[in-house]
C-alpha cells in the first residue's frame, strides 16, 4: 500500500485508532461480563472489598497531599533556583521514575533494614504506613518533575513585576506563580493520586500483602487471584478503572473552579 | 531625585559600563537605544530585578542598591505588560495595595482608572483589552502605589500609530498631572522625541546624558537634530 494520498493515511490513521478500541474495549467487557450482577454486587459489598476501597483511597489521599507538600517548593527551587549540585539532583529525581516499583520497594526494604533506618522500620515495614511511604516513594519524583516544567512555563517576568509591586518572593509565589499553575497542578494531583491508588509494587515489598491489613485494591486483586476468587477480582478491576477514571474526569471538569489558597 | 553611579553588569557576553544617571524629582527621562544596547537590562538593575556587580542607586540620596525589588517603590512597566491573566483590570491594578494591606484600594483603584482614562474597564478580564488599553492598565497598576519613580520599558513597542499618538498624549497627560519622575526607555526615536523630557542615548551598555553627545548620536542615526533639543545644543 502506498502513503501517498490524503485518503489512505487517515484511513489508516482511524483504523488504529479503531484497533486500539476495540482491543480495549473486549478487555473491558470481558471482565465486565464476567459476574453475574447478584455475584459482582455480594462481592462488591463485601467486607474485604469495602475495606480494600477505604485503605486505598484513604492511603492514596494522604500519599499525595504530603507529595505536593514536598515537591511544589522543590519544583520551584528546580526551576527558578541555579546552585551547585542542581544537575546531580536532577539526574537523581529521574532515578524513581526510571526505577520499577518493585525494585523502588526493595530498596526502601533495605534501607530499613540499616542501623538509621532499622529505628523506623516497625513502623512502616508490613504496616500501613509502608503504603503510603511506598506510594510516596514512587509518585513524589514524578510529580515534582511536572510541577518544574509548570514553573518553567511560567514567565519570571511574572513574579518580578509582582515583586515591584510589593511581593516578597514567597507572595509572588503564592499570589502569582500558583495561580498561573493551576493547570500544571491540578494535572499533577490527578496524575500522582490515580498513580498512588494503583501502586502495587512498592508497596507489596514494603507493606506486605496481609489480608484486612495492608490490602488495598491492586494487593487485593494480587490476594484474590491466589485465592482463585475471579469474581472478586473482576469486581477490583472495575472499582479501580471507575476510581481513577473518575479522579481524572473530575480534575478535569471541576478543577478550574477551585479556589486556590 | 534618582541616580545611578558607576553601574557595572555583566550578563553573558553583554555588559552595562560604568553607568551613570541623574533624572530629578518629576522629571521624564528618555532612554534612546537600538535593539539590544541594555535598556531593559538598566531598568531591571534600577527595579532590583537584576543585582549589578557594582556601583549605587540611590533615592534622594538613599542608597537603595542592597534593597530587594519589595522595598524599592518603584514602578514598573516591562515590555510587554505582564498583566496578571488570573485578575481583571480592578485586581491588576488593586495589586499592590493589597500586598500592602492597604484599607481604601477600591478609592485609590477608581482614582487610577480615572487617571489613565479607563474607568469603564474595571471588571474587565485582561485578555479582552486591547494591545494600548494593556499598556495603560500596567502603568495604572505601577501608579497605583505612588512610586517613587515609574520605569517604561518600551511602551510603544507593541502598538499602532494611532495607539501610539494616543499614548504619547496620554503619558504627557499621566506626567502633569501626577507629577511622578519618568524613565523610559526605547529603540523607537520618532515616538520618544517630542515628549517633552530629556533624553539619554545607550548603545553598547553605556549610557550618555551629556546633550552635545546626545545631540551628535541622533544626528548620526536620524539624520537630522529634532528640534526640542535643537535650542539646547
Ligand atoms: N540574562 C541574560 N544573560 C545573558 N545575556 C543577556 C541576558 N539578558 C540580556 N542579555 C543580553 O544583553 C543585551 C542587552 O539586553 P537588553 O534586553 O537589556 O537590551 P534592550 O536594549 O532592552 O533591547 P530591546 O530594544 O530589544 O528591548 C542583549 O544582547 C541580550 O541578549
Ligand atoms: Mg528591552
Amino acid at each position: 500500500m502506498k502513503l501517498d494520498g490524503n485518503r489512505s493515511f487517515s484511513i489508516l490513521a482511524l483504523a488504529s485508532l479503531l484497533a486500539l478500541s476495540l482491543f480495549f474495549s473486549a478487555v473491558l467487557l470481558s471482565v465486565l461480563l464476567y459476574a453475574s450482577p447478584r455475584e459482582f454486587l455480594s462481592s462488591l459489598l463485601s467486607k474485604e472489598v469495602q475495606f480494600s476501597i477505604q485503605l486505598s483511597l484513604a492511603t492514596a489521599t494522604i500519599a499525595t497531599v504530603a507529595c505536593m507538600f514536598f515537591a511544589v517548593p522543590a519544583a520551584y527551587a528546580l526551576s527558578r533556583f541555579s546552585f551547585r549540585g542542581k544537575g546531580a539532583i536532577d539526574l537523581l529525581l529521574y532515578l524513581p521514575i526510571g526505577l520499577p516499583p518493585v525494585a523502588l520497594g526493595a530498596a526502601l526494604l533495605i534501607f530499613f533494614g540499616t542501623p538509621v533506618g532499622k529505628i523506623f522500620s516497625s513502623k512502616f515495614v508490613f504496616e500501613v504506613p509502608g503504603i503510603v511511604l511506598a506510594q510516596f516513594a514512587v509518585i513524589s519524583a514524578l510529580a515534582t518533575k511536572i510541577l518544574k516544567a509548570t514553573f518553567d512555563s511560567i514567565d519570571e517576568e511574572y513574579e518580578a513585576v509582582a515583586r515591584t509591586l510589593g511581593c516578597t518572593r514567597f507572595q509572588a509565589f503564592r499570589r502569582v506563580t500558583l495561580h498561573l499553575a493551576r493547570g500544571g497542578l491540578l494535572t499533577t494531583i490527578a496524575i500522582s493520586w490515580v498513580r498512588a491508588v494503583g501502586e502495587f509494587g512498592a508497596t507489596v515489598m514494603l507493606a506486605g500483602a496481609t489480608r484486612m491489613k495492608t490490602e488495598t485494591l491492586p494487593i487485593a486483586i494480587y490476594l484474590s487471584l491466589q485465592a482463585a476468587d475471579v469474581v472478586k477480582m473482576s469486581v477490583l478491576i472495575i472499582v479501580l478503572a471507575v476510581v481513577s477514571l473518575a479522579a481524572l474526569f473530575l480534575i478535569q471538569r471541576f478543577g478550574e473552579r477551585w479556589p486556590i489558597i | 531625585m534618582i541616580s545611578v553611579e558607576d553601574l557595572n553588569l555583566r550578563l553573558g557576553n553583554f555588559a552595562l559600563v560604568d553607568v551613570n544617571l541623574r533624572v530629578g524629582r518629576g522629571e521624564h527621562l528618555v532612554i534612546l537605544g537600538p535593539i539590544g544596547s541594555g535598556k531593559t537590562t538598566l531598568l531591571k538593575c534600577i527595579a532590583g530585578i537584576y543585582t549589578p556587580d557594582s556601583g549605587r542607586i540611590k533615592i534622594d540620596g538613599r542608597d537603595i542598591s542592597r534593597l530587594p525589588p519589595e522595598k524599592r517603590n518603584l514602578g514598573y512597566v516591562p515590555q510587554d505588560y505582564k498583566l496578571f491573566p488570573h485578575l481583571n483590570v480592578a485586581e491588576n491594578v488593586a495589586f499592590g495595595l493589597k500586598v500592602r494591606g492597604l484599607s481604601d484600594v477600591g478609592e485609590r483603584v477608581r482614582e487610577v482608572l480615572e487617571l489613565v482614562g479607563l474607568p469603564e474597564l474595571s471588571s474587565r478580564r485582561v485578555e479582552q483589552l486591547s494591545e494600548g488599553q494593556k499598556q495603560l492598565v500596567a502603568i495604572a497598576r505601577a501608579l497605583a502605589i505612588k512610586p517613587h519613580v515609574l520605569l517604561l520599558d518600551e511602551p510603544f513597542a507593541r502598538l499602532d500609530s494611532v495607539a501610539k499618538a494616543r499614548l504619547r498624549g496620554e503619558l504627557m497627560r499621566i506626567h502633569e498631572q501626577t507629577g511622578t519622575t519618568m524613565i523610559h526607555v526605547t529603540h523607537d526615536f520618532e515616538a520618544a522625541l517630542g515628549l517633552g523630557g530629556r533624553v539619554a542615548v545607550m548603545d553598547g551598555g553605556r549610557l550618555s546624558q551629556e546633550l552635545p553627545e546626545v545631540a551628535r548620536y541622533l544626528q548620526e542615526r536620524l539624520g537630522y537634530i529634532p528640534v526640542d533639543l535643537e535650542g539646547e545644543v
